[in-house]
Parts: structure tokens; sequence; C-alpha cells
């Protein structure tokens, strides 16, 4: 029994069916197989938010504001002290119950100078702003989710759409396509990928490379575009190879043209029957 | 009695609860401890444990803002140093320094002011190399004289300046008798 699973084992881990597969079938020739890179630029900023999600977080936020307990006010601020003097004078206070009294909002219910019946809203306590503050000491803005870039729709740019993935397409022949590249030595296909992408793009680039097997092939006939299962001979083959851009820039010494698309733009520069094949490849976020 | 409480809920259930405690009239303990006495909680009074939490809008290194949520009473943050500008995170980056956080700190007060002195430190051994103790032993007490011989020698002299014997025995503080009448 033990023998026989030791033999499924071994029968797992040989690689002699490849090999035989490999020996059986004609070899594909070099020339025929090119290494295609598919470039993401992830997203920078969350993604944009449906009226239901915004309404859905909203809600969630106000009820943990509301069940939230009291701010131990001793604990971050020393009695006596003049943080506290100035936390103190910043706070609205609530309206005590008082004898004898209509309260129109209904009676105040206040425990360590809070109303519970309500959300506690406490003010941190901020000197005004001038001139004199020094850059350290400026106020802290968030930065715009849209960028220049966005708004002279500069689809070169990496600081556009910061809250899509944008994938690199370029202008081969006539038609917008990943770039890829001839794998001219037995060289792995992912270094091709690579090595490809900084002849064209320049060496001011890093990626990162997702892995080295790749995600998907493309088989053309004549020129077209095939179902990527199609066996025989006069195929050429684009194995799509995943990598990620980390910092730098593509930037094309000769006139490339090129640009950094979401998937729904993507859909609209290339042919259908491109897109139809690396549909998949591209994220909807 | 914890001790015992944990027996009996690992034995088999034929046997009795010895020991049962009762919370407010109503639970019965048979397990270990609870994290916070127990109360009844009733219908609509039931309440998370959640602390009061600021919207920080934290400001990071590079400019790019985020909001967080902390205890801490504030709603703005400035970091100087963080993931962004640490070269152990960007390691493409050339143009990075690891800012000394205890710049300025006591030891480097005490650095700056001692700084004359030259004291060396002492060589980490390297974690591949093997060595008995004893060789490093030796090793230490020779750097040590060495020390001593090029460095402390010269400034002995003015460790026995202005010294005045510690009591450490005898008669500390004696109770002042009052005048006799």
């Amino acid at each position: 029994m033990a023998s026989r699973g030791l033999l499924t084992f071994q029968r797992c881990l040989s690689t002699s069916p490849a090999t035989t597969s490999a020996t059986s079938a004609p070899a594909v020739p070099l020339s025929t197989i090119r290494s295609t890179l598919l470039l993401t630029r992830t997203p920078v900023v969350t993604p944009e938010l449906t009226p239901f999600e915004t309404h859905f977080y909203n809600y969630q936020s106000e009820l943990e504001r509301r069940l939230m307990w009291t701010f131990p006010q001793y604990f971050y601020y020393k009695k006596g002290s003049l943080s506290e003097r100035r936390f103190v004078k910043a706070q609205k206070g609530p309206v005590s119950k008082q004898p004898g009294v209509f309260f129109k909002k209904g009676i105040p219910d206040i425990v360590h100078n809070r109303e519970r019946r309500e959300k506690q809203e406490v003010i941190i306590p901020k000197s005004e702003e001038d001139e004199s503050m020094s850059d350290f000491n400026r106020a802290v803005v968030p930065n715009s989710r849209t960028t220049k870039a966005d708004e002279d729709n500069d689809i070169k740019s990496l600081e556009r759409a910061l809250h899509r993935s944008l994938y690199l397409i370029v202008k081969e022949n006539g038609s917008w396509k990943l770039p890829s590249f001839a794998v001219e030595d037995s060289s792995n296909l992912h270094r091709a990928a690579e090595s490809g992408l900084r002849s064209l793009g320049g060496e001011q680039i890093n990626t990162w490379t997702v892995a080295r097997s790749p995600a998907a092939v493309l088989k053309y006939q004549n020129g077209k575009l095939v179902a990527p299962e199609t066996q025989g001979e006069g195929l050429q083959r684009e194995y799509v190879i995943k990598s990620r851009i980390l910092s730098g820039l593509f930037a094309p010494e000769k006139a490339t043209e090129f640009a950094w698309l979401n998937r729904e733009e993507i859909e609209q520069k290339v042919s259908p029957e491109y897109f139809q094949a690396t549909e998949f490849l591209f994220s909807k976020v | 009695m914890f001790r015992s409480l944990t027996k009996t809920t690992t034995n088999t259930i034929s046997t009795p609860l010895i020991t049962t405690k009762r919370f407010a009239g109503q639970y019965v303990l048979d397990g270990p401890l609870p994290r916070r006495p127990l109360k009844k909680i009733t219908l609509g009074k039931a309440r998370p444990a959640i602390y009061y939490k600021f919207n920080c809008k934290t400001e990071f290194s590079d400019g790019a803002v985020v909001i967080r949520r902390s205890q801490t009473p504030k709603d703005e943050l400035r970091l100087i140093s963080d993931v962004r500008n640490h070269p152990l995170w960007n390691p493409h980056r050339s143009d990075l320094e690891a800012i000394d956080v205890n710049a300025g700190g006591k030891m480097e007060k005490f650095k700056q002011k001692f700084a004359a002195f030259n004291v060396i430190e002492e060589d980490v051994p390297a974690p591949g190399a093997v060595e008995t103790k004893e060789a490093t032993k030796k090793e230490q007490v020779k750097k040590e004289e060495n020390d001593d011989a090029f460095l402390l020698d010269d400034y002995l002299d003015l460790l026995g300046q202005n010294v005045q014997d510690v009591q450490k025995g005898g008669k500390l503080a004696v109770k002042q008798k009052g005048k006799k009448k």
C-alpha cells in the first residue's frame, strides 16, 4: 500500500509525460513565439463608490458614532493643565437639566458632560491659521481625486484615473495592442518582456514581474486571432506576462504611440476580436 | 477554585458540578472566568464596546493624505518619516537616507558631549563565525586592556578629584533631643 502511494507520488513529480509529449509534438520554432507584457498601474486612491455604497457606509459610520463611548477627556488632558483648559474652552457644552424648565427637545440626560441621547461631538482646539505658521504646522488638506491629467485628458500620463487600474497599450502597425516582443535567444519569457519594455520605453522605469509563467496565450494564424486551444502549424503565439509599474515612466525615444488606459478605454481603442481575447486580463476596478 | 472549575468541565457529563457561582441571580458559571463581570443585558440595552475615535487626516511624507481612525484627540497628523521615504521600503531609490528618529534625543546629546573620549564600541561577532566562549572572553579582556592603555589612563586621575566618601553604615540620622527644662 505504502509503495503504491509512493509510486503515485513519484508519478506526480515526474516530468516524463511532459517530455514525451514534447518529443512527439513538432518543436515550436522560437521565431513564432512572442512575449507580451501586461503592464499595470494599480489604483492609487480608493474606488469610486456607488450611491448605495455611499449611503451604506454613511449609515454604518453614523451608527458607530452614536454607539461610541464618551471621550475620556481626563485620560488625555491632565486636570488643571493649559491643554485641558484649551480643550474645554473649545467644546460646545450640553444643555443641562434645570428644575421648572420646559425642554423643547426633550429632557437632557447628561453624564460626564455629555448628552447621552445623541452622538458625542468632540471639537479639537486649534490655533487660528496665519501666515506666520511654518510649513510643518499648516493644515492637512486631502488631495484632489482628480488631477490635471484628468482635466486635460492626457492618456500618456500615469497620474490619470487614480481610482482605476491602468494598462499600457502601444500602437503597432496601425492597431492598438499590448506591447509584445520577440524572444530572441532561448531566455525566459518574462526576461524577454522586461528587456523589451526597456529597449522600447527607456531604462527610467521600475517594474515588478508578477509571475514567470504567462497569464494567457494569444494565438494568431495568418495574422488573425484564433481560439487559444487551436493546434497545428503556422501558429504565432503571444504569451502574456503580468507586470506592475512601481515607479518611473514609460518614455519611448522613437515616435511610438502609447497610452495608459483603463478597461473601458481599451475596449474602445483595440479591435473587438483582440478585446474579446484579452478581456479577462483587465480589471474592472 | 479556578482549577477545580476547569477540571469539572473536562470531566464527563455524569459528574455533577461541585462549585457553581451565581452572577446577578441569573448566570451559572461553569467554565473559566469571564472577561467582564456578567450583567443582565435587557432588551435595547446592549451596547458594544466602541471607544471614541477621531477621524485623523494623516499626511505622509510624500504628500499623500489618508483618513485614519484613532483614539488620540487629533484630527490632523503630519508624518516626517514613514514607509514612503524610508530606504527599507524603497530599495530602488538612491536619494533616500534613513532619518535617525532619536536625533536630538538623550543619546545624541551624550554622544556629542563625550565624542572626544572616542570610546570604541565592541564589535559584534558575525553570526556565521563559530567561536568558543573562552576565546571571545580572552579577546574581550585584551580589548579592554588596550582601551585602558590608550584612552582611559589619561583621565583616570580625574576620577579622584573632589571625592567625598559616602556614609554607608553607622548612624545616618540622629533624633534631635529637645531642650532640657
